[in-house]
């Protein structure tokens, strides 16, 4: 078990695998959510400080007796604002749960792309988060890691309604599948509200980058399962991946309309310069029309150099760091090497 | 006589559905299972939870409950607000390890009838 104030820098490095995928899909991550209590004690709302280190205690004893190489137990409410916004970032923790009392705990364990909350809305919620569409292998991981658990306690079940949660809507399987796409193409063409509708009325849910009550990042959006019940975990899965696949055509579609028309290309290339040149330098927006700009193949940039630039959009904590001069050497670059390419 | 539908002992509590079936469980297998509701002829008014003292005004208020037994002891409750939030509201998904040999079993006792909030129960400790 280590410190989090003496390696609070280790943590960060080991949690840039979600974003391993940018620039290279529209899916940024899947991530696969379990949410477990423990019967016989009141959920975390309605439970004691003496019940909360119970379950605490409990649960961090049994990740600690798995063989892990490296495992990081951090208590939420020590970190800095911008410890907690890193891990907001990454998807690791929600915003609620940075926000809650002294009982909740976070445990990160790199090598299985896993975060364990306790005490957060349940007493206990296991998160895979892949680089990717990979809502397989994220359920492998989770299913196993509920298995073992379900070994050392008595999961709060009930054949009538399944797993027990504290809010019912979670209810059932406990599980939420979702995806972080980003779609500039369809953004860019406004389609985006059209398919919304019609993947809403098969029972997915599109939220803004942080999932319930955020704003889009750009052209960046959550799509989520919403029924937790009356169907199977992998029946669940299906269904997202089945939905991804549609916005992904629609996606390249959208593309090659866009090649296909000069004018389109033009006004890319003015959004960029105007908000290249904006002092306020929305994140967002840039985030949307550079990776627009790099899947027509209107960028001359590197791959890595493109992924390194999506990046530091996505990150508070690099930005602050150095990320910001990266951008503006950036900057310059894309200016001038998009210029080459509309003249040619 | 009838017997428990999952271990075939002696019957202990009766379940009745809708569709005018109905099944047996024996007294250790109706504590593995927990599924009753409760006739409460009172009045909602002061049902309160008696393991963690949740009320059904603070169920109602917040759309939280306040631990497992809750989902028991408000059984009626939450089948009516789950109705409005989920298009279906039978489990299909996997059992935890304690369930395991039953699964097959309690299974076909909700194949029988979808609608779980027309369940009536007779436990003939309660009349």
């Amino acid at each position: 078990m280590k410190n989090l104030n003496e390696i609070f820098d280790i943590i960060e490095k080991n949690t840039r695998w979600i974003y391993s995928k940018l620039g290279k899909d529209i899916v940024i991550t899947s991530r696969i959510r379990l949410a477990r209590n423990i019967k016989g004690y009141p959920f975390p709302y309605n439970m004691t400080n003496e019940e909360s280190k119970e379950i605490e205690r409990l649960l961090i004893d049994i990740f600690l007796k798995m063989s892990f190489n490296d495992i990081f137990i951090i208590e939420v409410p020590s970190l800095n604002e911008l410890e907690k916004q890193i891990l907001i970032e990454r998807h690791l923790i929600s915003k609620e749960f940075s926000e809650n009392g002294a009982y909740s705990k976070v445990i990160i364990i790199p090598e299985k792309k896993l975060t364990v909350m306790i005490n957060e809305e349940d007493h206990l919620r296991i998160q895979v988060i892949y680089p990717g569409l990979n809502l397989k292998k994220c359920w492998s991981i989770a299913n196993e890691i509920d298995n073992y658990i379900d070994e050392k306690v008595e999961y709060a079940f009930s054949p009538n309604f399944g797993f027990l949660t504290a809010c019912p809507t979670n209810i059932g399987t406990g599980l939420k599948a979702s995806v972080l796409i980003n779609i500039p193409g369809i953004k860019f063409l406004k389609k985006e509200k059209i398919i919304f509708n019609i993947i809403e009325k098969i029972g997915i849910t599109i939220r803004g980058f942080y999932g319930e009550g955020s704003l889009p990042f750009g052209s960046i959006y959550q799509l989520s399962s919403s029924e937790s019940t009356g169907k199977t975990e992998e029946e669940i899965i299906k269904e997202i991946e089945s939905v991804v696949k549609l916005i992904k055509k629609e996606e390249m579609n959208s593309i090659e309309e866009i090649k296909g028309d000069k004018k389109l290309r033009k006004k890319i290339y003015k959004i960029i310069e105007k908000n290249s040149e904006d002092k306020r330098k929305d994140p967002s927006k840039l985030y949307s029309i550079i990776s627009l700009a790099y899947n027509l193949g209107m960028l001359k940039i590197g791959k890595k150099e493109f992924e390194k630039l999506l990046f530091s959009f996505l990150n508070e904590y690099k930005k602050i760091k150095s990320d910001f001069n990266f951008y503006k050497k950036e900057g310059k670059i894309l200016k001038r090497e998009i210029w080459e390419t509309i003249n040619v | 006589m009838s017997k428990c539908i999952l271990c075939n002992n002696n019957p202990y509590v009766l379940i009745r559905f809708i569709s005018g079936n109905y099944l047996h469980f024996c007294k250790s297998c109706w504590e593995k299972i927990k599924i009753f509701t409760i006739k409460n002829k009172k009045g909602k008014e002061g049902k309160r939870c008696p393991v963690c003292k949740y009320t059904i005004e603070e169920f109602n208020e917040y759309r939280f409950l306040g631990c497992d037994f809750c989902y028991e002891y408000f059984y009626n409750e939450v089948i009516s607000y789950l109705k409005r939030i989920h298009t279906v509201i039978f489990y299909k998904g996997k059992y935890p390890k304690r369930f395991k040999n039953q699964k097959n079993g309690l299974k076909r006792i909700f194949d029988v009838e979808n609608s779980i909030d027309k369940i009536e129960i007779v436990n003939e400790e309660f009349k």
